[in-house]
């Protein structure tokens, strides 16, 4: 049988026939291996999260149709406009560059056991500090440029983190409130730099509806991988650190560290484990790629600062790290899938006549029910049921 | 300039703002002495003054504008109820998906029902009716200070002391504090502890949905998107600061009014705008630092192990 299956193996490596026997048998094997895993470390995980945005998108077909129109017709509308032709295609890349980095930032966090809603305030300060760099720093090279240019918004943005980080860590103070009053600190921070000292003079006209800073020079601007569709090389950049953290959480002792503070304070104390700075450093880590998103979303797409920089990257991060179950492999699906979301919701709502704010509402739904642990123990209870009779 | 900031009319002010504060600082507290780390305040808020100024343009009554608010906040807390008791989602997420729902949802209603992307706008729309309580008119500072008020702002004070009485005179209260301050116990003395927290999340959504429609229907006669603006989360502040203390969450919540009514006073002043809208958010920051600085003091700093045991705990 084995012959029929893997004939060429066999071919190459002939001298017995047991011997190749033994061969089809561990490629048999390890391929069993490898779907064992995959359906272990991928298919699994992915159940849970594939239930709630079924019941989420479920939901709001109801409301769709509430409102007077044809759900199925929008959904249609909405992958179609996401996922059909190239252009479409690389729209939807676009739009998963910043949440890839951004879902990555909740990871980092959630995982430390911080819930750390501040990333759209290290997103906005962080892409700020980015762009001045990107302006007012000149006569460097692109290769020395753009690394510094990011290198700043990642420090900016960790910075803005570690303030609120430090005061959970040591004294207790509860993140969530202390980030989420820090965005709307950090947003109205940059807009009175830009204002007052970063506006753009020369378009003075657009720039006092809407505040904008100088574009940055040609030498700060990230390569495009396609200009027409806004698709820069920050696509890579994304998704090296997806690979990055991926292993570091891994295969690292920092990862590791930052897990067990997260699952069990005490436990890891006992263990020897710094949990302050370990928690701290959640947050920084956390702040810092929240910066790198910002500086990406600068150098890479804009080539300016201006006042409504962000669509709410932050809080999208939140949806993209609870979807993918605080794994860098499952930022990765999600992101794409939210992405899908976001560039057709825009699609939808040009053909079909559904406004995309549809797509907060599946988004906020998805939050709700991923987290609903009683929901999937029910599905889980009745597989288990099964198995036994 | 002094003079003008600490003026009646700042305090009338103070007194307006605070409104929505405290009645969402109420419900936070009941939710937090009942053991529910409630931060869907903002998200009651939101629902309550959307569905407020709807209800009370197309019904052109604003009682059941009022009413239709305060039920839907409730319809808003029950599903967060559901969540967080019945389904057992974590609290903190849970109330960040329902903010970001009632969110989704006005945002989106804005524009699919009524085709005006950002606001909803309607001059015709009643609001609630000033009051004029007879006698205290007529007395010196006091009397400016008083009157004028509408209804819920009036209702909001007394709320905070039926509230105070209900939580600490009444069987329903006490059972609702047991139930925050030993679950178990409770439930070996045969009180429900899910069936207690239901009610005391509705009861808090009921109160957002007053302060919501308050929002909306006191004088502006208008919804906008996202018009809550981290309002729940700064009463949640002033709840977490008096630890669920209900009178204390309640002056807490007025102070931040203050501080809002003195922001508004300091924009002729040639201050920024941008740090005049800065100054209620970096209120509830030091607010938020001073409530954790003094439980800190008062954990011995040598029980380290004590300290990370709360840490992990939360």
């Amino acid at each position: 049988m084995s012959k029929s299956i893997y004939p060429s193996n066999e071919k190459k490596s002939l001298p017995s026939k047991n011997e190749a026997k033994n061969v089809s048998q561990s490629i048999i094997t390890s391929s069993a291996k490898l779907i064992n895993r995959l359906v272990r470390h991928v298919f699994l995980p992915m159940a849970g999260p594939s239930i709630a945005i079924f019941i989420a998108l479920l939901l709001g077909a109801i409301l769709i149709l509430a409102a007077g129109e044809n759900p199925i017709e929008a959904y249609s509308a909405l992958f179609r406009g996401a996922l059909v032709g190239k252009g479409s295609i690389l729209r939807t890349l676009r739009w998963m560059t910043p949440l890839l980095t951004t879902g990555l930032a909740a990871v980092v966090a959630f995982r430390g056991g911080m819930f750390n809603i501040g990333v759209e305030g290290s997103l906005w300060t962080g892409g700020l500090a980015a762009a001045v760099v990107g302006i007012y720093v000149t006569g460097l090279p692109p290769i020395i440029l753009i690394p510094l240019s990011i290198i700043t918004g990642a420090v900016v943005g960790g910075l803005w983190c570690w303030i609120p980080g430090i005061a959970r860590a040591k004294y207790k103070v509860d993140e969530v409130v202390f980030t989420l009053m820090l965005n709307y600190i950090a947003i109205l921070i940059v807009q009175y730099l830009i204002r007052y000292y970063l506006l753009d003079t020369t378009r003075l006209a657009l720039s006092f509806a809407d505040p904008e800073t100088r574009f940055i020079q040609p030498a700060a601007e990230l390569p495009w991988i396609v200009k027409d569709y806004q698709l820069s090389v920050g696509l890579f950049l994304a998704l090296g650190l997806v690979l990055l953290f991926h292993f570091l959480f891994r295969r690292s002792v920092w990862g590791y560290e930052n897990q067990v503070v997260g699952l069990n304070a005490i436990f890891a104390r006992f263990g020897g484990v710094p949990i302050i700075r370990v928690a701290v450093l959640a947050m920084v880590i956390s702040g810092a790629l929240g910066g790198v998103t910002g500086a990406v979303e600068v150098l890479g797409n804009y080539h300016r600062f201006f006042g409504k920089f962000s669509v709410g990257l932050g809080f999208d991060g939140i949806t993209i790290a609870l979807m993918g179950k605080l794994s860098p492999i499952g930022v990765l699906i999600s992101a794409f899938f939210l992405a899908v979301l976001k560039n057709g919701g825009a699609a939808m709502e040009r053909g079909v006549d559904v406004s995309r704010n549809i797509v907060v509402v599946v988004q906020a739904l998805v939050i709700l029910f991923v987290t609903a642990e009683r929901l999937f123990e029910l599905f889980k209870f009745k597989q288990r049921h099964r198995a036994e009779e | 300039m002094l003079r003008l900031v600490f003026s009646v009319e700042t305090l009338i002010a103070a007194l307006h703002i605070a409104t929505p504060l405290i009645l969402a600082a109420l419900g936070g507290s009941i939710c937090l002495k009942s053991g529910v780390f409630n931060i869907a305040l903002e998200g009651f808020l939101l629902i309550g003054s959307f569905t407020g100024v709807v209800v009370a343009y197309y019904s052109n009554n604003v009682t059941l504008g009022v009413l239709a608010a305060i039920l839907m906040g409730m319809v808003f807390a029950l599903i967060f109820g559901f969540f967080t008791l019945t389904l057992k989602a974590n609290v903190i997420i849970a109330g960040l998906g329902l903010n970001m729902f009632a969110l989704g949802l006005t945002t989106w209603l804005l524009v699919a029902v009524w085709n005006s992307p950002g606001a909803f706008i309607q001059p015709s729309t009643p609001v609630l009716p000033q009051i004029n309580v007879p006698l205290v008119g007529s007395i010196p500072f006091l009397g400016k200070l008083l009157s004028k008020h509408n209804i819920i702002d009036i209702g909001a004070w007394v709320l905070a002391g039926v509230t105070y009485v209900f939580m600490h005179r009444s069987v329903v209260g006490l059972r609702l504090r047991a139930v925050g301050e030993h679950p178990e116990a409770s439930t070996t003395a045969g009180i429900s502890v899910i069936g207690h927290r239901y009610l005391a999340i509705a009861l808090s959504g009921m109160l957002c949905g007053m302060g919501g429609a308050h929002m909306s229907l006191a004088a502006l006669r208008m919804f906008s998107e996202n018009m809550s603006a981290g309002r729940g989360f700064i009463a949640f502040t002033a709840v977490i600061f008096s630890n669920g203390n209900i009178l204390s969450a309640t002056l807490v919540s007025f102070l931040f009014g203050f501080f809002g009514s003195i922001a508004i006073r300091l924009e002729g002043f040639g201050v920024p705008t941008h740090f005049i809208q800065m100054i209620p958010y970096l209120m509830t920051i030091i607010i938020l630092l001073l409530s954790a600085w003094r439980a800190y003091r008062k954990t011995n700093p040598k029980q380290k192990i004590k300290q990370e045991k709360v840490l992990s705990q939360t």
